[in-house]
């Protein structure tokens, strides 16, 4: 009565296409059926970029704009926690995911490059305004799509692990803001890591975003940094990333005990 | 409709340290055919759903979808099964077409064949002309049938509907009822959780009630019927409480706004005559499932009494 076909899982094409499927589906729909997500992100570091040309002058507005480009990152991918929280509580089709041969991490990368998508506006903004105002060269540039690539993954897995604890979907629309000012504003992300006291510069190096924005800023010239400050940046956002992406992994509820 | 499609073997969860939702389960479930699984709230249906479709792991005990563990071998199980869950909802800005297409692709189809089985699935129910409506536009039964359009396009072996008609209109409900047997006719199995026991006895082969955890009652419907050893059910509105005096002539429950008496045919006339001696309102009809649930769950739910 049944199919006696040999069971195998999914091969990695159809895992990629599986996740094109979720970025087509909460990604680029719902940006198509409602443009203004992609202003949403873009808001703040753009008020920010008036705010440091006003005061600080021209010669500081690549702050501004490294800064702008890790904060519409981390904006578009903290709102994984509640686009997953609402998909597994409200729309309950993270259980008919689970129940099917896709696998977490497809499901995962999916919906984390859905989430980017609507930061998309702000990040060829501020890739554009960068090229422009801080001469990049090919090194550099490379350097701030590590920074950027580091970001994402690291956001975004946070994202997913908050998602996987809710219990309901306003337990989480809180953690957004706090998070986006914890990770985006009051890190050296907009600024120099040497404007804070160097006895209390270890606080900064809690968010995964310190290291991004350093990389950033030694890529377009801002700081001069030391060799121990690059293998830092470069070493610490990779170990930071790695131990989100493992306690994400290790700590989501995907299936549950 | 021989092979089994679904074994459990005394399945239990135990939640936390001492919240008991399933205290041993033992269920057989037949290819080609539909399970009921009825019981109250909290009766631990939800939670068999989840163990048996791989979403949640049991504290002792062993299932086997078509002989595939449920714990040790998820990722063969997900092949040959589908879920709709309870109470989903599918996106509000997103059509039908879109949803399944999506679901499909997750599942390992390329584009090619998911558009395709999207479309023809979309026509077997009823929701072509709306396939490209924004879900947020649909009524409740049309985006119910979204998420059973998206689980019956798998073709999956085993589809689990976790109380798939919760608050739609009858005509909705009649609706899935007929989605289900279509699906069943074309030799899949529907494991079914509901709290209606019309819909469990108009849709089931067979059927298990369940009450804190446990099986309290399996079979046929009919054979489930049979277990109440009597043939009528006189449902007598009264705000007594005192209902010794009928229990001369059967088995009393209470039951929402009065009693239920469960009697025989001669028992159904005597207390016809009684009632109207009191001036009490009475009707009488067959045992049903209804009747079954009460006596076995000594509840009545208020959906249910309806």
């Amino acid at each position: 009565m049944f199919s006696s076909a040999r069971l195998v899982k999914l091969n990695l094409r159809q895992q990629i296409r599986a996740v094109f499927a979720i970025v087509w589906f909460d990604g680029v729909l719902p940006i198509r059926r409602s443009p203004f997500n992609l202003v949403n992100f873009i808001i703040s570091p753009l008020t920010i970029l008036f705010f440091i040309y006003i005061f600080a002058g021209p010669s500081k507005v690549v702050y501004a704009l490294g800064g702008g480009l890790i904060a519409v990152i981390v904006g578009s991918c903290i709102i994984l926690e509640t686009e997953a929280a609402f998909i597994r509580l409200v729309a309950r089709l993270q259980d008919m995911f689970v129940s099917s041969p896709l696998s977490s991490v497809s499901y995962v990368v999916g919906l984390s490059i859905a989430q980017l998508l609507n930061g998309i506006a702000g990040i060829i903004l501020f890739s554009i305004l960068l090229i422009l105002y801080a001469h990049l060269t090919i090194v550099s540039g490379l350097g701030i799509v590590f920074a950027a690539t580091i970001t994402w993954a690291s956001i975004s897995s946070m994202g997913f692990m908050i998602s996987t604890f809710a219990r309901d979907v306003r337990d989480i629309w809180v953690y957004s803001p706090i998070l986006t000012v914890l990770l985006s504003f009051l890190p050296p992300v907009f600024y120099p890591i040497t404007l804070i006291p160097e006895q209390f510069r270890f606080v900064a190096y809690l968010a995964p975003t310190t290291y991004a924005a350093g990389i950033i800023q030694n890529a377009t010239g801002l700081v001069k940094a030391t060799s121990g400050q690059i293998l830092l940046d470069f070493g610490g956002g990779i170990i930071y990333t790695i131990i989100l992406v493992a306690l994400a992994s290790r700590l989501s509820k995907w299936r549950q005990r | 409709m021989t092979d089994l499609v679904l074994q459990s073997h005394n399945l239990e969860k135990t939640y936390g340290s001492k919240t008991v939702a399933l205290d041993g389960v033992s269920l057989d479930v037949a290819g080609g055919s539909v399970f009921g699984l009825l019981g109250p709230n909290g009766a631990g249906k939800t939670t068999f759903v989840r163990i048996i479709s791989t979403q949640l792991l049991p504290s002792g005990g062993s299932a086997t979808i078509l002989g595939y563990d449920v714990v040790r071998e998820p990722q063969f199980v997900r092949q040959r099964i589908a879920i709709v869950p309870q109470e989903g909802r599918p996106l509000y800005l997103m059509t039908p077409y879109e949803h399944v297409v999506t679901y499909l692709v997750a599942r390992g189809l390329n584009y090619g064949k998911a558009k395709s089985r999207a479309n023809e699935t979309l026509v077997s129910l009823n929701l072509e002309s709306c396939k490209n409506t924004m879900c947020g536009n649909l009524s409740g039964g049309l985006r119910q049938r979204v998420l059973i359009a998206m689980a019956m396009s798998s073709e999956a072996d085993l589809l689990v509907l976790d109380e798939p008609t919760i608050g739609l209109d009858p005509v909705a409900r009649v609706g899935v009822w007929n989605l289900i047997r279509s699906y069943v006719a074309s030799g899949k199995t529907i494991l079914l959780t509901t709290h209606y026991m019309d819909e469990a006895e108009e849709l089931s082969d067979r059927l298990a009630i369940m009450n804190k955890g446990k099986v309290v009652a399996s079979g046929t419907p009919s054979e489930i019927k049979r277990r109440l050893n009597t043939t009528h059910t006189a449902i007598v509105k009264t705000s007594a409480s005192d209902v010794s005096e009928f229990q001369s002539f059967g088995r009393v429950l209470r039951a929402g706004t009065g009693i239920r008496v469960l009697t025989t045919q001669d028992g159904a006339s005597e207390i016809t005559a009684f009632c109207l001696r009191k001036n009490l309102e009475v009707s009488v009809r067959q045992s049903s499932l209804e009747d079954v649930f009460i006596s076995e769950v000594g509840q009545i739910e208020p959906e249910a009494a309806n």
